[in-house]
């Protein structure tokens, strides 16, 4: 109890300091309360309770509360996921799949995904063959972990890369680069410039 | 020659069901996992609850196939539409953020994050109005997505990662380019 009150600490703080990034105020007591009603904070909790009672033994209820989870927050962490301290998830709602363990300061951005394998449902992926992240990693929006591999510290995922090997630490991935196409509208002057708005004002 | 079965029918519905789940188990026995308690698993409730609501829909039932359709969608964030015609034997492995609109055979399989659905063009070709029609046996990788009006042959496998937006013949695998590893120490 005491470890998991330890750890939803860390989460907290690592989510308070990304939110007062914005607002300029030290939080407070209450501040750190109400901040486990936003549903980043929801999702740590309900995993950490979740891997609480799946290593009691209780495995059932464990997979209950993982499933509360999902239904709440769109986030679904295997409970068997050793996650160290400072889980920060900033978009829940985006359908986050982690099966896999984890140092501290994990961050997984909005469709960030760790699978065990290939073809594995959530709930049905044995512990040892999960991939291991070390600490501070960090997933962009879709990246993907997937087989049972090692990815070491202070390692980054682009946004949509792809890794299914083992990482160095400190490697930094990106997906390969896809050039957009920008052609101007029938009808107007340059590319990407409306020509009915007004000119932007000069910096 | 067998008689087509009859899409009203709940056996024929109940007949697809059964796929569905032996689908899973068969896949869940290939990689050595336990394959009880099926029941408690998103991966199969979203398919039986995508399977009830195209039963409701297909007779007209239509609220209570809007029911079940939103009821999937809250429990396992799958959104599958009732009026999607999807083949037996379908596997969602992590349903959250899939959504499927379109037409496909029986045997598929899509990962997560993604799935099928409208692209720009508005044309007709046998699934609905934009919707993509997929043969047997395709695959949908981690965050492929078959976008508009677009066949897809049988025995397909779409990369995770890939955005499909013309016909793709039979046997086939769509790729998208690996991934670039910086290590420390390079620029």
């Amino acid at each position: 109890m005491a470890g998991l009150r330890a750890l939803l600490a860390q989460d907290i703080d690592i989510y308070l300091r990304f939110a007062s990034a914005y607002h300029d105020v030290p939080p407070g007591f209450k501040r750190r309360l109400g901040a486990l009603l936003t549903p980043s904070l929801l999702a740590c909790l309900l995993h950490r309770c979740a891997h609480g009672l799946h290593e009691r033994g209780w495995r059932r209820l464990g997979l209950l509360v993982s499933l509360a989870n999902l239904w709440l927050t769109r986030v679904s962490i295997h409970p068997a996921s050793r996650i160290g301290g400072g889980l920060y998830i900033p978009h829940p709602g985006s359908s986050i799949v982690f099966q896999g363990h984890a140092g501290i300061n994990l961050c997984l951005y909005s469709g960030a995904a760790v699978f065990a394998a290939p073809g594995t449902p959530l709930h049905h992926a044995s512990p040892g063959a999960m991939p291991r992240l070390g600490d501070n990693v960090s997933l962009g929006s879709k990246a993907c972990i997937r087989g049972p591999v090692t990815i070491g510290s202070e390692v980054k995922l682009g946004f949509n890369a792809r890794v299914e090997t083992d990482l160095p630490d400190g490697a930094v991935v990106f997906a390969a680069r896809v050039r957009n196409r920008v052609r101007p509208r029938a009808g107007a002057e340059t590319p990407g410039c409306d020509p009915g708005l007004p000119a932007l004002p000069p910096h | 020659m067998p008689a087509a079965p009859d899409p009203l029918s709940f056996a024929e519905t109940r007949r697809r069901m059964r796929g569905d789940c032996q689908a899973l188990r068969q896949c869940l026995r290939a990689r050595g996992l336990p394959d009880g308690a099926l029941f408690w698993s998103p991966a199969c409730q979203c398919v039986m609850l995508y399977r009830l609501s195209r039963h409701c829909h297909v007779r007209g039932w239509n609220l209570r196939a809007r029911f079940f359709w939103q009821l999937n969608l809250w429990l396992t964030g799958a959104d599958i539409s009732p009026m999607s015609d999807l083949g037996e034997a379908l596997l969602v492995i992590h349903p959250v953020a899939v959504t499927i609109s379109g037409s496909a055979g029986r045997g598929l399989v899509v990962e997560g994050w993604g799935g099928m659905g409208g692209g720009l063009d508005m044309a007709d070709i046998g699934a609905g109005p934009g919707l993509p029609v997929l043969g047997d046996d395709v695959v949908l990788d981690h965050g492929a997505m078959v976008l508009g009006p677009v066949r897809v042959g049988h025995r397909v496998h779409i990369g995770a990662g890939c955005t499909v937006t013309r016909d793709i013949p039979d046997d086939s695998i769509v790729e998208e380019p690996p991934v670039r590893v910086r290590l420390p120490g390079q620029h």
